[in-house]
């Protein structure tokens, strides 16, 4: 009776034990996260982000809800809801929603479209880095003018053929960027307001004074993203000349790393450069590019970046309307096709935050291509190439990724498969596995015959 | 006397087997291609779109059959999300002996143009096949369809 009523008492308590448990747990947010580099906490900078959003946020992964992808978004869009109850977020497969899909203009997979006040921006991916940054940017409130030059056959923004720009275009207004055309002939002088120019591949030459507002522009603490091409007549030299860049034209090829049987649709792998321009680009397509030269002994203050090179085996064709064979003339690689220049310097004149000091540090930052093809609406779609030109521009305009990401999401942990592992898995499934079901058999085998021995 | 092993080891066998010869009082799940079948099943295989017809021939035939579904949407979005108000092209497979032949209609190109959307007659799901399965096809009957967005 006395150890009825113990154990009775015994099961009871414990019952009342996990129910209290289970309800203190539930009112607390505290976690632990086992993942390798702890991939599902958040930065303190993403959480104060997250805090900081004070009106409806929208987050809409476009990804495969099923499958590690899908598992991964929910667990990471989690934590921004977790941390704020005006942040809602969902998960939206592309293929199963079509019209949706088309509606937000999603072309790749893992596109996050961020909506906070009438405002949007698209991160390229379903990482921590790229939803904090899109939330600081609807935060900042603001959008960056981005001037668009106009009128030497520069692709058009509205053009939604494949040879447009339109795809460019939206692009920019769906990452807080305000394109606007540039008309030099019109008003030969760069407005105050472009935060950064984009010359996309002018077909003719520039007037004289077009080309003295650009130069103008750029050496005035001016962002420049200059998109050359071989072919035009235009030569882009004198405006990037100053800032270490050259454009030698031709035609680079690479038989190493073309798309298809054309060698001149380069297949970039390549990026020698811890400009973050390049960070998280896995490769480009850069169609119909001349090659760059960078100065080998740039000025002080000024930087010069290898931002994408050919493989050893391309070149630069000096005469490709004749034949695609190396031949004198022709440029050794591997090939400069994307190039950044930063300078800073100083020069006199007020800082109106220090207005006694007489002098003032000046900023010009120009990124250049040897081809424009690849933003156009053919191509921008292709490999990285969205993400490079989304990163050049956030760089012009000084608005890198400044969250320090703890986690490193595209941790790779790649497995090669050595001798000794082949040794180890033959074993495994070979020998041991099937091994051990025979052994077990056997075993049962004799204790049976044991049994039937002792009756 | 049986032994209470062997009597065991019997009943569990005339389980499996039971339960596989029964079909249950749920019907068997539907296939998850659009066209399971294989290709000996069928005598011939036509495409066609605005007013033209083309038999399918040669290597392009085994793309066809079985079409492998790459998704499966048991629950989809009215037809003009896919383009099945308006197939861009049909496929008609004839089949060996008696039968009735399946008709697919192709829709739109999924988002990244990887896939197509496509539905059986008869059939209310919509299924995404590769686009590499009938891009080929599609050219037969004049259709060009820009290639996938490349990742």
């Amino acid at each position: 009776m006395r150890s009825n009523r113990r154990a009775l008492s015994l099961v009871l308590v414990t019952l009342v034990l996990v129910v209290a448990g289970n309800v203190v747990a539930s009112r607390s947010d505290a976690q632990v996260d086992v993942s390798a580099g702890r991939r599902f906490t958040l930065t303190p900078g993403s959480r104060g982000l997250a805090r900081a959003v004070d009106a409806p946020l929208r987050i809409t992964a476009f990804t495969n809800p099923d499958g590690p992808a899908g598992r991964d978004a929910r667990f990471l869009l989690s934590r921004y809801r977790e941390l704020n109850g005006k942040i809602r977020t969902r998960i939206v497969d592309p293929d199963e929603k079509p019209s949706e899909a088309r509606r937000f203009g999603i072309a790749r997979f893992a596109t996050v479209v961020l909506q906070y006040r009438g405002r949007r921006v698209d991160a390229s991916l379903v990482e921590e880095a790229e939803i904090s940054t899109g939330i600081l940017r609807l935060l900042r409130g603001r959008t960056t003018t981005a001037c668009y030059l106009t009128g030497h056959g520069e692709p058009d923004l509205e053009d939604t053929s494949p040879d447009g720009a339109s795809k460019l275009a939206d692009l920019l207004e769906r990452n807080a960027y305000e394109g606007v055309a540039l008309d030099l002939v019109a008003t030969p002088t760069v407005p105050d307001r472009c935060r950064l120019v984009l010359a996309v591949g002018p077909r003719v030459p520039l007037a004289s004074e077009e080309a003295k507002a650009l130069e103008d522009y750029v050496r005035k603490a001016g962002r420049l993203a200059y998109l050359a091409t071989p072919l035009s007549t235009a030569n882009p030299n004198a405006i990037l000349r100053p800032w270490g860049i050259g454009f030698l034209g031709g035609l680079a090829v690479d038989p190493a790393r073309s798309q298809d049987l054309d060698l001149s649709n380069l297949v970039v792998e390549e990026f020698p450069s811890e400009n973050p321009v390049v960070d998280g680009v896995p490769r480009l397509r850069l169609p119909v590019s001349g090659g760059l030269g960078l100065e080998g002994s740039p000025r002080a203050g000024l930087t010069l970046s290898r931002l994408a090179v050919t493989s050893g085996a391309g070149y630069v064709e000096s005469t490709p309307d004749e034949a695609l064979e190396p031949g004198p003339g022709d440029v050794a690689g591997p090939v400069v096709v994307a190039a950044a220049a930063d300078d800073s310097r100083v020069e006199p004149g007020a800082d109106p935050r220090a207005p006694d000091v007489r002098e003032r540090v000046v900023r010009t930052r120009v990124f250049a291509t040897g081809s424009a093809e690849w933003v156009r609406n053919r191509f921008l779609d292709e490999l990285g190439n969205r993400k490079f030109i989304l990163n050049a521009l956030a760089w012009l305009s000084q608005e890198e990724q400044v969250l320090a990401i703890g986690a490193d999401p595209d941790l790779e942990r790649p497995l090669p498969f050595t001798a000794e592992r082949q040794t180890r898995v033959l074993l495994v499934t070979v020998g041991l596995v099937p091994g051990g079901a025979i052994a077990l058999g056997v075993l049962q085998g004799v204790l049976a015959r044991r049994g039937r021995r002792r009756r | 006397m049986i032994r209470a092993r062997v009597l065991l080891v019997a009943v569990t066998v005339a389980a499996i087997v039971a339960a596989g010869c029964s079909d249950g009082d749920e019907a068997s799940p539907p296939p998850r291609d659009a066209v399971p079948e294989r290709l000996t099943t069928f005598a011939q295989i036509t495409v066609s779109a605005a007013g033209r017809e083309v038999p399918v021939e040669g290597g392009l035939r085994t793309r066809l059959a079985p079409l492998i579904a790459s998704k499966v949407f048991s629950d989809p979005e009215p037809d003009t999300a896919y383009g099945l108000d308006q197939p861009r092209a049909l496929l008609h497979y004839e089949r060996r002996g008696s039968g009735s032949p399946v008709d697919l209609s192709i829709g739109n190109t999924n988002f990244d143009r990887r896939g197509f959307y496509v539905r059986r007659r008869g059939d209310p799901r919509v299924f995404l096949v590769v686009g590499d399965a009938l891009r080929p096809v599609l050219a037969l009957v004049g259709i060009e369809v820009a290639p996938p967005t490349v990742e």
